[in-house]
């Protein structure tokens, strides 16, 4: 399923090696992120699952180093098209924040100014990477407008954010990431607060432009069943740890982590099935007060006494990995 | 105007508009703008069952939702409670609609007060329910009990439970009141998928155990599907299908309840989605949905369909299924 | 030992915070405690032992008339920070009373009155109108109730109104928003009257931004006293405060007597340092986020 990419395939777009990531409180450290490895090629769409507090927001922030403020890269390494990202300074990083790799969010009404009508952002943002002068920016701005399928995008260029319904501008939000031909969107939940059916136009935006532009894309969500809509790969996030992570139809076929096995058994389906809905009981964990053992042993429902014990280790069948001592190996 | 004696609570015809405020010259002129949020929703609300409430963001589920737990007064039409209209409603009658009708709420953040603690949150909902102070220590662990909460998070502050937590503790502070009817305004959209379940099954089993009637307004299908006795559909302001949620999802009859299947996420049937038009912002004469219904004829453009039955228990509001008899069948009846 | 002290210090909201706090302590115990701890009677006049520079009779040396200086610094700031420190009470009492009730009762007639009274009162200059005030009544004592007062009693009352509209409009903007919690409307369900939900509920969640700006106002209060008491418009002389003394002083910047200027303004600027820090930590630990009960998690 990766697009055409004619690179060696030896330098990944992105790789991420053991990121740990940490807040510091005091003289503790408390690790959001424990050691997760994330590797995209170009033109391929990997899904970051995992519940609010299992790190995956904060491992997609620190690829473009906007970690909360406390919030620090204590170790790894963060390589994109083979450059040490964790090297750059604040002006090479400023022109792939917005250049290379674009970034869309959860809640595009705090990621707009909401001062400036959408077009003159757009416009700014297309000049501040290409050399085009203003007349040139404003019809990149409406090709680009027209692009995302908002209507009438000459008039929608003087509306305001709030003017905008919340599909509209996660549209503006995408047109803005695209608009500097990047070549990996970082989608961070990007449809979360809107509705099924405009959840299900933007999903199918976002899967149109990377076809159409071949743009990698990391898409992150709480929820498995989209992710799989449009991703390859997927890896499943747990405490600060990837528990699984494979192609996605291997990956939801035979789920290899009972944390998955369990997750994808929690979502609602429309099936003619009522009674009790499946959950997964407990709660997940304090991060700084992590159990001893594998994280999920607590809630898990197949877990070992030796679960308890050590952290397990992570087992790899060809290119599927889980962590988890009852996986296959 | 009837009353449905099984019904816990009657909405006859119920309407909220709102004035859209404009700059001064618009109001100079005289231009005002009216935007019906609910615009005549009639529908018995029946005695310990879990109706289901499904639209998208801005079809008026929340505000009528509001409207029933009397926070937004209607603008015209009548909400009967116990036989009587809501603002006939004084004294005693008043009271007991008063404990007798809560909520709970989306924003888990939001709906606790920042400032107390789960002791005093529960505590003043005994106090203001007149229950004792001696008796209420008691009645806040049997609360948590119920909601499956640990005692020891008493003295905790809210910030310090997780989304979880808090919901249950949205849904204690609603059951001090000893409600009859309790309406659910999303109370899983902003939870994890894994702890989703386990509050749509509390809600499941505090309606088998203590007769609780709750209206659930969800924009999830397949949580509403699971445990609802009966669902209905809203799109711009009106009920456009209602009926047994089997019969509505398997066998849709508005093709707005049709789009909203369509658009349910398939995982690995990624071709199955299909994709509703855009929105297009503005109510237009006739049926509301006809600019992005794929079936719009003449008559859509010019006439605003009635909610007719379909079927025993089952209604629709569109012009493809014209009845046989065409007398006015606003009673879904149980 | 040093788990209590970083408590103490977290609880003042960092080391900033915490310096803020104990300069504070100094300069309100010294202003409380003005009659035991001056040494000397701040208004007695000894023309012999006039000038003195500091020594170990008067650690900040004397002025032209031969008063301890260090005596008329600490009566000084009594002053200074009574004037300040009612000023803000009186504002307080006001601005949050206005800002509470229109933010709860948004949407109303009451909030559109509430605001425009408060816009007009918001376009007075605040210290021209104190000048004008002072000068149009005069700089004697001011009699009511029988008590007779300062002229400060002028000042303070007039910074006390001319804080209000400041603070009731921070009040005004997050009792709008803390109004529309749903944790109101779970209130209003239970048939909590609004006034009871006003006062119980929405104000608490108003008051950490009030009490960082009154910290604020507490600073600027200060300054503006002493502003008004140079020119000889707020405290009157012979009762000192940091104001009138750097007037006294004017005449000595450039003769050598230091000490005369140094301190007071020392004591100024030093005060609204340590009121702006304090503020500043405020503003953390006050945050409801920041709270954890005493249960171990």
């Amino acid at each position: 399923m990766t697009g055409g990419t004619t690179v060696a395939t030896t330098v990944p777009l992105l790789h991420i090696e053991g990121l740990h990531v940490g807040f510091r409180n005091g003289d503790a450290v408390r690790h959001v992120v424990r050691g997760v490895d994330l590797r995209l090629e170009a033109g391929e769409v990997v899904g970051l699952v995992g519940e609010s507090g299992s790190g995956k927001s904060i491992t997609a922030l620190s690829v473009m180093r906007l970690l909360p403020p406390g919030a620090s890269i204590t170790s790894g390494r963060i390589s994109f098209r083979g450059q040490d990202m964790l090297d750059l300074g604040h002006a090479e990083l400023n022109r792939l924040r917005g250049g290379a790799i674009g970034m869309i969010f959860q809640d595009p009404l705090t990621a707009l100014n909401p001062a400036i009508p959408v077009g003159r952002q757009l416009t700014d943002a297309i000049r501040a990477h290409q050399p085009l002068g203003p007349r040139a920016a404003r019809d990149r701005a409406k090709e680009l407008l027209a692009l995302v399928g908002i209507p009438f995008p000459q008039e929608r260029l003087r509306a305001y954010p709030h003017e905008l319904s919340g599909g509209m501008r996660q549209r503006v939000m995408i047109a803005l990431a695209v608009s500097s031909n990047p070549s990996l969107l970082i989608a961070d939940e990007p449809t979360t607060a809107l509705d099924v059916t405009v959840q299900a136009q933007v999903m199918d935006l976002i899967d149109r432009i990377r076809r159409e532009f071949n743009i990698a894309v990391l898409f992150i969500s709480h929820n498995l069943e989209l992710v799989a809509e449009i991703a390859d790969r997927v890896t499943v996030m747990y405490a600060g740890r990837a528990v699984e992570s494979g192609d996605v139809h291997a990956l939801f076929a035979s789920p290899a982590h009972p944390y998955t096995r369990q997750l994808i058994r929690c979502i609602p389906r429309l099936d003619g099935t009522s009674g009790a809905m499946a959950t997964i009981p407990g709660l997940p964990p304090i991060i700084g007060a992590l159990p001893p053992g594998c994280p999920f042993a607590p809630r898990c429902e197949a877990a070992e006494p030796q679960c308890s014990q050590d952290e397990p280790p992570m087992r790899w069948r060809g290119k599927h990995m889980a962590a988890c001592y009852l996986a296959p190996s | 105007m009837k009353t449905d004696a099984a019904a816990q609570m009657t909405l006859h015809d119920v309407r909220k508009t709102y004035r859209l405020r404009r700059g001064l010259f618009d109001r100079l002129r005289g231009r005002v703008k009216d935007v019906n949020a609910v615009d005549g929703v009639s529908l018995p609300i029946r005695r310990g069952a879990i109706l289901g409430l499904v639209g998208e963001s801005g079809c008026g589920k929340s505000t009528l939702a509001r409207m029933i737990v009397g926070l937004t007064p209607a603008s015209g039409g009548d909400i009967l409670w116990g036989g009587k209209r809501l603002r006939d409603l004084h004294g005693a009658a008043w009271r007991e609609y008063r404990s007798g009708v809560q909520m709970v709420f989306q924003d888990t953040h939001s709906s606790l007060n920042p400032r107390k603690r789960i002791r005093t949150i529960l505590g003043e909902a005994l106090a203001a329910h007149g229950v004792p102070r001696a008796g209420r220590q008691e009645r806040i662990i049997a609360l948590l009990r119920q909601v499956g909460i640990d005692p020891v998070f008493l003295g905790r502050y809210p910030h310090e439970l997780s989304g979880g937590q808090r919901q249950r503790i949205g849904i204690a502070r609603a059951l001090a009141m000893e409600p009859s009817l309790l309406v659910a305004d999303e109370p899983v959209s902003s939870l994890d998928v894994s702890l989703q379940g386990q509050i749509i099954n509390l809600l499941r089993e505090l309606n088998a155990s203590l007769g609780l009637t709750i209206v659930l307004i969800s924009h999830d299908l397949a949580v509403v599907a699971r445990v609802c006795d009966q669902v209905a559909v809203m799109y711009g302001g009106r009920i456009v299908e209602i009926g047994d949620p089997g019969t509505v999802l398997s066998a849709p009859s508005h093709p707005y309840t049709q789009a909203l299947l369509d658009a349910v996420p398939r995982g690995l049937q990624r071709r199955a989605r299909k994709v509703l038009p855009v929105e297009t912002g503005d109510d237009p004469a006739g049926c509301r949905f006809q600019r992005r219904c794929a079936h719009a004829f003449a008559t859509c453009r010019e006439q605003s369909p009635a909610l007719l039955a379909v079927s025993a228990d089952h209604a629709a509001a569109c012009h493809m299924r014209q009845p046989v008899k065409r007398e006015q069948v606003p009673e879904v009846t149980a | 030992m040093i788990r209590t002290a970083r408590r103490i210090i977290g609880a003042c909201g960092g080391a900033g915070g915490f310096l803020g706090a104990c300069l504070m302590l100094v300069l309100i115990g010294d202003a409380i405690l003005a009659p035991w701890v001056a040494p000397y009677d701040p208004l007695k006049v000894d023309m012999i032992s006039a000038l003195q520079p500091p020594d170990a009779m008067h650690w900040f040396g004397t002025d032209q008339s031969g008063r301890d200086v260090l005596s008329r610094v600490i009566w000084g700031g009594r002053a200074s920070l009574q004037v300040s420190a009612l000023a803000v009470i009186i504002g307080c009492f006001g601005g949050v009373t206005l800002g509470l009730a229109a933010g709860f009762f948004s949407g109303g007639w009451l909030e559109q009155a509430l605001m425009r009274v408060l816009d007009a009162m918001a376009s007075i200059p605040l210290l021209i109108w104190a000048i004008a005030l002072v000068g149009i009544l005069g700089v004697g004592p001011v009699r009511i109730a029988g008590l007779t007062f300062g002229n400060e009693v002028k000042l303070l009352a007039l910074l006390g109104v001319l804080y209000m509209p400041n603070l009731a409009r921070i009040t005004y903007t997050t009792a709008l928003s803390e109004s529309r919690a749903n944790y109101v409307a779970a209130r209003r369900l239970q048939g909590v009257s609004g006034l009871r939900i006003m006062l119980s509920d929405v104000l608490p969640n108003c008051l950490s931004p009030v009490i960082v700006q009154a910290t604020l106002l507490l600073a600027i209060g200060i300054v503006i006293e002493s502003s008004v008491s140079f020119v000889g418009l707020g405290v009157q002389p012979p009762q000192p405060s940091w104001g009138n003394m750097l007037a006294d002083a004017r005449n000595y910047l450039f003769s050598g007597e230091w000490w005369m200027s140094v301190f007071p303004g020392a004591c100024i600027s030093l005060s609204v340092i340590a009121i702006n820090l304090l503020g500043d930590g405020l503003r953390d630990v006050l945050d409801p986020r920041h709270r954890t009960s005493t249960v171990a998690a």
